[in-house]
């Protein structure tokens, strides 16, 4: 079994997903310069993140022996990355919610929640940096290498976009530029994601050490990769289908490939967890 | 900065795990809780020789390994909450108990296995080097209960005047990584750091 760290598997995906999809909603809406009116139908698909994100931190204390400690997780801020992590996700989930907050209050007026949305896709970019850094220890080698920050990024891209389609589809701000655009950067992403996983499974079977060859860390880690790359390929399949048949793009379909492709990424990240060594004992 | 550590004497050591049990009674452990850890690494296979076959380059020793009170440790410098810290009057690594948040972070850096997770108490646990037994200037219990005498505590300047400074030894990591305040003799098989000839031969002990 890979899930047994399903805490911190669900966590890292579902902010890495809320995230995504925040940069490219709110790069849209600064960028296109969004009035009050028109983000108020991002009111509704805007919840659905923010409650992908409160899911992902739940996860997250989960994983914890002494939950109502919690608080000590900031103690080693500037010092430990994930105490850099943890006040970072806070900061952007307070942010980020707090500007979506006012937006469906209507309160604070454009200009305060443009630079909220601003300060928020900052803090994302910082959390998700912390969030790799985290796994990033030199007496971990098969963490401690490209493939952690560039799968990490890659399920950032992959997922956080079509999560971003997902919410635009949704608020009735979908239209042909944007869906082919979407269409192009989502298969040159997958294509990318698939050199990742490859590169890291021969990676893998360079690494050992003196009592441990990481290439059997993981019962039939041949066939998890293969349903992973599966499930991201049947995703990514059904995101484009609308789009290749010409057909208008229609949310259900959206939210079947999110399915497949956080599926997907949530077999990855168990791999990534379950492929944990050290270059000792 | 006073830094405490041990001398491990592979070359005498039996493999007897009185070491591992006295700590275990001292400190009221479970089964699988173990602050100090005995690894037999073990290799090699018969070789033929002519028409007869020879066993000569089967090898396996002991390494009787605790928490080496790294003065770079990997623990400390992943923990979010403090509570894993170094002490400042000797250098001992131990971990607050009433500030561990259970994150078991430090169980993924550390690459001797020294942190270990109790999950009934939700928190981090590990050898703490005895350091009340220290300050009262008696020995850890592991090295007092040693009928081999293959383990010493102390100033771990003292001990490497004493025997060298060798910390590098095969299944350990590169002693490069985390600076452990252990010095180590080496058994007469005894193969470097990175061999991977051998195995462990007794997962489920350690």
């Amino acid at each position: 079994m890979i899930f047994h760290e399903w805490s911190l598997i669900f966590f890292t995906v579902f902010a890495q997903t809320a995230v995504g999809a925040y940069l490219l909603v709110s790069s849209r809406a600064l960028i296109n310069g969004y009035g009050e009116q028109k983000q108020d139908s991002f009111k509704v698909p805007m919840f659905f993140l923010w409650v992908i994100m409160g899911l992902g931190f739940a996860f997250s204390t989960t994983h914890l022996g002494s939950p109502l400690r919690a608080i000590n997780a900031f103690n080693m801020l500037g010092s430990a990355w994930l105490s850099n992590e943890v006040f970072l996700g806070a900061a952007f989930f307070a942010v980020g919610g707090l500007q979506w907050l006012l937006s469906v209050l209507k309160k604070g007026g454009a200009g305060v929640q443009k630079v909220m949305m601003l300060v928020a896709m900052v803090l994302g970019v910082l959390f998700m940096f912390a969030m790799i850094n985290v796994y990033m220890i030199d007496t971990v080698p098969t963490w401690d290498n490209i493939y952690t920050p560039l799968s990490f990024i890659m399920t950032t891209v992959i997922a956080g976009m079509l999560f971003a389609q997902y919410i635009a589809v949704l608020a009735n701000d979908s239209n042909v530029s944007f869906e082919r655009n979407m269409m192009v950067l989502a298969v040159v992403a997958v294509m990318v994601s698939l050199v990742v996983i490859v590169g890291k499974a021969s990676l893998i079977g360079d690494i050992q050490s003196s009592v441990v060859k990481a290439s059997e860390l993981v019962d039939g880690l041949g066939g998890y990769l293969g349903i992973q790359v599966a499930l991201l390929m049947a995703g990514l399949l059904i995101w484009l289908l609308p789009m290749l048949n010409k057909k208008q793009v229609n949310s259900t379909n959206l939210m079947f490939a999110l399915v497949l492709i956080v599926s997907s990424e949530l077999i990855g990240r168990g791999l990534f967890y379950s492929l944990h060594m050290t270059s000792g004992m | 900065m006073k830094q405490y550590g041990f001398y491990i004497d592979s070359s005498k050591c039996t493999g007897c795990k009185t070491c591992q049990l006295a700590c275990k009674d001292y400190k009221d452990l479970d089964i699988k809780t173990n602050y100090r850890r005995v690894y037999e690494y073990e290799g090699g296979s018969f070789v033929q020789d002519g028409d007869t076959w020879v066993q000569k380059d089967v090898f396996s020793y002991y390494l009787s390994i605790a928490c080496n009170h790294c003065a770079n440790p990997a623990c400390v410098k992943v923990c979010p909450s403090g509570a894993m810290h170094k002490r400042d009057e000797d250098g001992l690594v131990v971990v607050d108990e009433s500030i561990c948040i259970g994150c078991q972070h430090c169980s993924n850096a550390c690459p001797y296995g020294a942190p270990q997770y109790n999950a009934k108490k939700g928190h981090m646990t590990k050898c703490d080097g005895c350091y009340e037994r220290v300050a009262d200037g008696k020995q850890p219990i592991c090295v007092e209960s040693c009928p081999l005498r293959a383990l010493e505590f102390g100033d771990i300047n003292e001990l490497r005047e004493k025997y060298g400074t060798n910390a590098d030894v095969a299944p350990l990591p590169s002693s490069g990584l985390t600076l452990p305040s252990i010095v180590i003799k080496l058994n007469k098989n005894a193969k470097p750091t990175g061999d991977t000839t051998g195995f462990l031969a007794n997962p489920k002990e350690v």
